[in-house]
């Protein structure tokens, strides 16, 4: 509100009027009201030519409606599925999937054949030698070679450009050690973290633990309240300032830094072996020698600062790197064409990864003139990337188009590529995608022709319930929903001896997780809740994620209310009683209440428990889901890779996605012993009985598989041929008008 | 004025700082993590450390201070969403389309308003003041996003005149504008309406009748001016408003404006975002403010600036 004083003078002044005064009492005062018409006539024509002005064109072959705009074009960098769906016509790695072949098998793309894979001197077949066929070209006309590989991939380990899909190419021998390293060496530059995490992080980690111990032996808190500590991650803290440590040597000629590195090898040993009876006595033993490590870091640090840290010193560290990648990290440049790459371990699914767009080549001329050391050599000697280097006119790509337009939030357009080798054989030459956040929009945009394909409905919408309905009754034919490998499911908290609400867990007791399991009509759910043509789940890893692997459905939980009912009395709970109350967890946005409220009802009228639903944002539910702040939590997973690992990982301890918190040193072993298997099928038997354990144990019980939904006239969009894995070729689809 | 201009110039930074540092604090208090996906498979643990560090999202201390010395130099700083653009770019292509379209919606609300307010006045209690009240009674009720689908449906729907979406072509600004202008020209209208039926009867407007205006001529004359001041306050923050763009109009009209990010910087604990798209509407909002008690001097002089 403005802020301004009214000042009163006693009469406003009032204009003179000259001539003879006649007071007008008309109801309409012609005056006006002809200002008015005329008013009107004027909106009327600017309303017109509004109307007239310029129709819409179909500027491209092919239409579609993209939900949101684009993060990266940076095939090393993105990550969202939107842009790897973008970025797939642009640049093209050196196998994709054949979408058009059953069992959707990779096949040489930029490779001129698929690889030759040879054994290792341990006679494990790790190696793989890709040729480039002669014909792959730059959209400039330069050659694609093994170089371009290599240039890409080492950006993809480089966490100077926080690739998010880095760890899609840890397959690779040496490559996760090598991001692990760099991240070590980037920190070392300028260990100022160092009393951070001496004095403050791992000391007030401890200090909190300590101080809520004293207070349950009080009785004023109770365990459950207390954060908990983590020794190992706490030492691991530690371990890795001494490793930082380490990448000053050749600067440490005066050896001062030794003191330090030995009061942190000890404060390591002590940290390890931390519990909770002898955390209040050691403390003070920690903080002595942390203090003391934390000095000497310091002083050294002061010291040495302006000596070593220039320009050239960021640039020397950072050949370092490039020489250690090309050292310890598995992947060759024979020649100019031919690329070996050596894995970790077997990984039969690696032609898979192969496809994915992380592997796919850069134009290393035109990327490094955007690439640079971070402007303050003095404080960081990070690699920094100017994103503009994939801008139309700059980017150069090898995939089928180039980028024409791109604008942000706007549009994308896409034209053909004149170098690309596979020109011939594609049925379109530009593809327009169009940014449409709001699904009733996409609709519309479709109805009135403006869209060819609207691949980007949530399948949980109600518009995509209603189109669905109208396909099941003959109305149109324009709804595809193909399964996905991905499950849909829901998370016992396997975890904590105690609930979130203080009740002892009930969910430690595979029986408990069985029958809460066995009371979900999971036919119901699919058919009369979500309506959109998933399909029941009775295994974890969905049909089809993986040649040669046929999920154990026959030890999946089925719908047996009296079973259930047994199971439960079994594990002492007879008719529900003594059950805690139980509260199923998900998040918000995403159309989930359907089949959590259905879910509630079947346990509350199956097993006598007492349900309750909690929603929360995507951000919190996340954290509290991995924490296992929850009782019964909604999950939901799609598999990377067509291979049952992707599924199966979740359930290993150390999973940084096993969210039910399930522990079973059984299913470590089986998974670890099949990664070691050479032989595809006895690897598959394995795995096989990985999962059989899980079934059986439930510590998530499977609902449904996920259906993709897209919309396109089948009379009209030729050849999408979607699939199970969501991949396209779009270059191969052709659009009638 | 002119002391005034500058004072108000010189509180800015001030006031940009408080508001900075209680953005800042709400935003650090967000829970969630800004470098996780939204789905699927997260990023290991040591690729999440490294982003943090890179973006000094691990030290706030460290945040602040290299996010004050980027300022100086003028940037923002980069998107944690939309990675290969800084909040720079975002703000420097959004905020024109959501500017047009709020000026476009602005005009048609005031041109709107206008009309309806003062044909009330002039014809109180006639069929059109009836008819406009109702209107504008409705118009202020009905929520955005219902105005809009109506509009929608029956202008790019049912009857085929304009696109569904888009932006780019003129023809693409007047459903949104026209969705956005619905609630401040019903407003418009209302303090118009009843600004001149209060104006009207008083003291001043009947000696200027009783000396021979026409109802009109005292309206338009004397009586608007007065009238109009509501308004006119009224406009400073709704112009703010409209220039920054609204989430709904845009997601519903798929219109590549600011608004979508105010709301989904949030939802995405974007940092940078959320400052950068704060500290610029602050300093639109001030501006508009000041601009529209310059312009209260000018239409009504009774009124002193100091």
């Amino acid at each position: 509100m403005p802020v301004a004083r009214v000042v009163w003078t006693p009469h406003p002044p009032i204009a003179k009027r000259p001539g003879p005064g006649r007071v007008k009492c008309l109801p309409m005062t012609r005056g006006p009201f002809k200002w008015l018409m005329l008013l009107l006539v004027f909106d009327v024509v600017v309303i017109a030519w509004l109307v007239v002005s310029g129709g819409e064109t179909d500027d491209a072959d092919l239409v579609f409606a993209s939900s949101s705009g684009h993060n990266f074009l940076d095939p090393q960098r993105l990550s969202a599925s939107n842009d790897i769906r973008l970025a797939e016509n642009l640049f093209e790695p050196l196998l994709r999937i054949k979408i058009d072949a059953p069992g959707l098998p990779p096949e040489p793309a930029t490779a001129a054949a698929l690889p030759e894979v040879t054994n290792d001197a341990e006679g494990r077949p790790v190696i793989y030698a890709f040729t480039i066929r002669d014909d792959a070209k730059w959209s400039n006309g330069e050659d694609v070679t093994s170089h371009d590989f290599i240039y890409a991939w080492r950006r993809a380990l480089m966490p100077d450009f926080d690739s998010e899909y880095s760890y899609i190419l840890w397959k690779i021998k040496g490559a996760e050690e090598f991001y692990k390293w760099r991240q070590e060496q980037l920190s070392a530059y300028l260990p100022t973290g160092a009393r951070d995490v001496l004095l403050t992080t791992v000391y007030d980690a401890m200090k909190n633990r300590a101080d809520g111990l004293s207070k349950v032996a009080a009785g004023d808190l109770k365990l459950n309240d207390v954060p908990p500590l983590d020794a190992a991650s706490e030492a691991k803290k530690i371990a890795g300032l001494q490793s930082q440590l380490v990448h000053h040597k050749p600067y440490d000629t005066k050896k001062q830094l030794a003191p330090a590195q030995a009061a942190l090898e000890q404060l390591e040993e002590l940290v390890k072996s931390l519990t909770d009876a002898n955390l209040a006595d050691n403390l003070e033993r920690y903080e002595t020698l942390a203090t003391k490590a934390a000095e000497v870091i310091d002083t050294y640090d002061a010291e040495v600062f302006a000596s070593h840290r220039t320009p050239e010193t960021a640039r020397k560290w950072l050949n370092i790197a490039f020489d250690r990648f090309n050292k310890t990290v598995g992947v060759q440049a024979i020649d100019d064409k031919k690329l070996r790459v050596t894995l970790a371990s077997p990984t039969p699914y690696f032609l898979y990864l192969a496809a994915f767009i992380t592997y796919a080549p850069v134009h290393e001329a035109s990327v490094e003139k955007f690439v640079g050391l971070a402007p303050d050599a003095t404080k960081s000697a990070r690699l920094i990337q100017d994103a503009r280097w994939t801008s139309p006119g700059t980017i150069v790509t090898n995939g089928p188009y180039i980028l024409n337009r791109r604008r942000f939030k706007r549009d994308v357009l896409l034209t053909q590529n004149p170098h690309y080798w596979n020109k011939a054989n594609m049925r379109n030459t530009s593809i327009l995608e169009i940014i449409v956040g709001d699904p009733q929009t996409q609709l519309a945009m479709y109805n009135k022709g403006r869209l060819d394909w609207v691949p980007d409905i949530p399948s949980s919408t109600s518009i995509a319930r209603d189109l669905a309905g109208e396909m099941a009754k003959g109305k149109r034919n324009d709804v595809h929903m193909p399964t996905t490998i991905g499950t849909y499911y829901y998370n016992f908290n396997c975890k904590d001896k105690e609930l979130p609400s203080g009740h002892p867990n009930p969910f430690l007791d595979p029986r408990v997780r069985r029958a809460f399991s066995m009371a979900i009509d999971r036919k119901t759910i699919v058919e009369k809740v979500n309506g959109v043509g998933q399909v029941p789940a009775y295994s974890f890893t969905p049909p089809g994620a993986g040649k040669g692997y046929d999920p154990p459905v026959e030890h999946g939980v089925r719908f047996d209310p009296e079973g259930a009912r047994k199971l439960l009395a079994e594990a002492g709970f007879p008719d529900g009683k003594g059950l805690p109350p139980i509260e199923i967890f998900f998040n918000s946005a995403g159309g989930h209440e359907g089949a959590a409220q259905f879910i509630q009802v079947q346990w509350q009228q199956v097993l006598n428990a007492e349900v309750t639903l909690r929603s929360q944002e995507w951000p919190v539910f996340q954290e509290e889901r991995k924490r296992q702040k929850y009782d019964v939590a909604r999950g939901g997973w799609i598999g990377d890779y067509p291979d049952p690992v992707t599924f199966l990982d979740l359930f290993l301890s150390g999973s940084n996605h096993n969210d039910a918190g399930y522990n079973n040193p059984e299913v470590d072993r089986l998974f670890a012993e099949a990664s070691k298997e050479v032989d595809p099928a006895k690897r598959m038997a394995k795995l096989r009985e990985a999962e059989i354990v899980v079934l059986k144990e439930q510590p998530v019980a499977p609902i449904l598989y996920y259906v993709w939904f897209h919309l396109y006239d089948p009379g009209k969009v030729k050849n999408m041929n979607l699939n199970n894995l969501n991949s396209r070729r779009l270059e191969f689809v052709e659009v009638v008008r | 004025m002119a002391s005034l201009i500058i004072r108000r110039l010189l509180q800015l930074p001030l006031i940009l700082f408080v508001i900075f540092m209680i953005t800042f604090l709400l935003a650090w208090s967000l829970p969630g993590d800004p470098l996780s996906r939204s789905e699927g498979k997260q990023p290991p643990i040591e690729v999440r450390m490294a982003m943090a560090k890179q973006y000094n999202l691990d030290s706030q201390p460290r945040f602040l201070k290299s996010y004050a010395t980027e300022l100086m130099k003028g940037s923002l700083g980069p998107s944690l969403t939309y990675r290969d653009q800084s909040v720079n770019d975002i703000i420097a292509t959004g905020l024109p389309t959501s500017a047009l379209l709020g000026a476009a919606a602005l005009f048609i609300a005031l041109h709107i308003g206008l009309a309806a307010g003062i044909a009330g006045a002039l014809w109180p209690r006639s069929p059109l003041d009836f008819a406009t009240l109702s209107v504008a009674l409705v118009g202020v009720s009905l929520p955005i996003f219902v105005t809009g689908a109506i509009l929608l449906a029956l202008f790019a729907g049912i009857v085929n005149l304009f696109p569904v979406g888009g932006w780019g072509e003129p023809r693409h600004i007047f459903l949104p504008a026209l969705t956005l202008s619905v609630i401040p020209a019903a407003y418009i209208a209302r303090l118009i309406r009843l600004g001149l039926a209060d104006v009207m009867s008083s003291d001043y407007i009947r000696t200027a009748l009783a000396k021979g205006l026409s109802r009109s001529e005292a309206l338009f004359r004397h009586a608007l001016k007065v009238a109009f001041l509501p308004v006119l306050s009224f406009l400073g923050p709704a112009a703010a408003a409209a220039l920054t763009g609204s989430f709904v109009v845009e997601k519903l009209f798929a219109i590549p404006g600011l608004g979508d990010h105010f709301v989904n910087a949030v939802l995405n604990k974007d940092q940078f975002l959320i400052l950068g798209l704060v500290l610029t509407y602050a300093t639109i909002l001030v501006l508009f403010n000041l601009v529209v008690d310059v312009a209260y001097a000018y239409v009504d002089p009774r009124i002193e600036l100091t």
